[in-house]
């Protein structure tokens, strides 16, 4: 971990979106990393050290849930936190199989606003 | 008084005779016709049809050899429909390592009596089966056939009223000569009979294929607009986001650009729950929406939509009032609940004029605890409250320019289904002009 401050790997495809909540992480006080699809964000999980990784479920190479199973398998260099799914996907349609497949929570996009996602990154690092 | 000759006698004897056998030979037809008709009518599958139809034939008729073929839609073949089950058919094809299922001929072969029967709609009699099943069967095959089956005339019948057209193909062990009068009336008499269940199994045949693919083009839109939701929601998803970080800056922004960028954050809002809503109705069609059955304290969950739509009701001047008994906990998806609850409330204060009145209150009413939304608002014209629960179901609330409705038309939609798939009702009772009382009731928790 780097020095009191909390790394959060965001990966998330969409620019405005990843820009958006890179913003508004950074500003609630974490060192954000990004990766831009699910093979960029493996190779990163892979390396490790993050605090929190918030995860897109629709994205290009590996998708989301498809990236969770993988997750599971690999031993990263350095210990990595929990696994938020953060998603546009129906939330009761997505949930069991994301817990099952190691999602710590599942949070809904357009329900939330950036500091909403702010207030559970801190209570998942917690 | 006159007597009759001897003569006379003779006559009358014998036209009563032959007015007798004309009888027995009707019945026998018309029970042969009847039987068919019943069978008929044990399917609507055009193959299962044919095949109960030639496998009664045979044994009625004591014919050795019964098939329906029919023309094929690209008008080039006419191909088997069903062939009689018998076990001289079964040792043939096993012979042959053919299955007369398979059999087809062009309609275009001249020298094919089955063939020429389907286009010029004339019946033939024929004393070889090659006339029939050939080319496709080899001569070798057709004697084999012939002599396993022992057929020695078979008739080649059109079925003329059928749409596709077809043809019934008969076979006997003895001559067309030797054929009793009410065989050769059945054989008649029998055509209108199959063509009536096959007409009618193939319009039902169409019915159902059409009915596939209007589920299937059905299931294409749910996903199609599945899709679209889940990718409008992506761009409004940044512009709500962006909006609530531009906010954030206040000190920043003049009261006017404050004021005008509210207003788009309340439009992103409300085109969101427009996508979530279009959402849920593809999600409710494709049976895909899956709710839990947890306790939901309903008395709580009142209250908290009570507080949530507070400022809404205050901004119009209304009443609202929580009248909500404690310990009211039902089965129920506590965050579904949570949406009807706050759409039905909503809807009241959205359809109350300024000054009005809505009032909540949770009961238990035996099994069920009922949650009862009254206002004092336009009410709904009786003509307009079965349309009320259906998609899209907005209608007129008259020119009362104190009310301002807006949304989509699926909420209530959403709402009554949900509370279905929560095992509870909706219902609505309403005065036009003075108001309206909505009730959901569910069942009380029971562990």
């Amino acid at each position: 971990m780097n020095g009191g401050i909390q790394r959060i790997l965001l990966i998330e495809d969409d620019l405005y979106t990843r820009d958006l909540y890179k913003e508004s992480l950074e500003s609630g006080g974490f060192s954000v990393e990004t990766a831009v699809d699910g093979l960029d964000g493996l190779d990163k999980i892979e390396t490790g050290g993050y605090g929190l990784i918030v995860l897109d479920a629709m994205l290009p190479k590996i998708d989301g849930l498809t990236l969770l199973g993988k997750v599971k398998d690999i031993t990263p260099k350095q210990p990595n936190g929990p696994i938020l799914l953060f998603t546009n996907l129906v939330r009761n349609a997505i949930l069991p199989q994301a817990i099952a497949s190691g999602a710590a929570d599942v949070l809904v996009k357009a329900e939330v606003n950036p500091d909403q996602l702010v207030e559970k990154a801190r209570e998942l690092i917690k | 008084m006159p007597t009759l000759h001897d003569d006379s006698l003779q006559r009358i004897t014998e036209e009563m005779y032959k007015q007798n056998r004309e009888l027995a030979v009707r019945n026998k037809t018309l029970n042969v016709i009847q039987t068919i008709s019943t069978v008929a009518n044990q399917s609507f599958h055009p193959a299962e049809v044919g095949q109960l139809i030639v496998n009664t034939l045979v044994g009625e008729l004591h014919a050795t050899l019964s098939m329906i073929a029919i023309v094929h839609p690209s008008a080039e073949r006419v191909e088997c429909l069903a062939m009689a089950q018998l076990p001289e058919i079964i040792r043939v094809q096993k012979e042959l390592h053919k299955n007369f299922q398979d059999f087809r001929i062009s309609l275009h072969a001249e020298k094919n009596s089955l063939a020429n029967a389907v286009t010029s709609r004339q019946r033939y009699v024929t004393d070889q089966l090659s006339d029939i099943f050939e080319p496709w069967s080899e001569p070798s095959e057709t004697e084999l056939i012939q002599q396993v089956c022992n057929v020695t005339s078979t008739f080649v019948l059109p079925l003329t009223a059928n749409s596709p057209a077809g043809v019934l193909v008969v076979g006997f062990d003895r001559k067309e000569n030797d054929l009793s009068a009410w065989e050769e009336e059945t054989l008649e008499q029998v055509l209108g009979v199959i063509d009536v269940s096959l007409n009618k199994a193939f319009l039902l045949e169409d019915l159902r294929q059409a009915n596939v693919q209007l589920k299937e083009m059905d299931s294409l839109k749910d996903e199609f607009l599945a899709v679209a939701s889940h990718e409008l929601r992506t761009p409004m998803t940044a512009i709500k986001g962006y909006i609530h970080l531009l906010l954030k800056k206040k000190d920043q922004l003049s009261p006017d650009m404050e004021e005008k960028l509210s207003r788009i954050a309340v439009s992103s809002e409300r085109m969101l729950a427009l996508v979530g809503e279009m959402l849920d109705v593809s999600r409710i069609a494709a049976g895909r929406i899956i709710v839990e059955n947890e306790a939901v304290d309903v008395s709580a969950l009142v209250r908290e939509v009570g507080e949530e739509l507070r400022i809404q009701a205050d901004e119009k001047g209304i009443r609202l009032e929580i009248d909500s008994a404690n310990n009211c906990v039902v089965h129920g998806d506590k965050n579904r609940l949570h949406e009807v609850v706050l759409n039905i409330i909503d809807n009241g204060i959205k359809y109350t004029p300024n000054g009005g009145r809505v009032s909540v209150s949770v009961c238990q009413q035996q099994e069920y605890i009922a949650i009862i939304v009254a206002d004092t608002g336009v009410g709904i014209a009786e003509k307009d409250v079965p349309k009320l629960f259906t998609k899209f179901g907005r209608f007129s609330v008259g020119t009362d320019a104190k009310v301002q409705a807006s949304g989509s038309g699926l909420g209530l939609y959403i709402c009554h289904k949900l509370v279905e798939l929560m095992k509870g009702k909706i219902t609505v009772k309403s005065t036009f002009g003075k108001g309206s009382i909505f009730t959901v009731t569910l069942p009380v928790w029971k562990g």
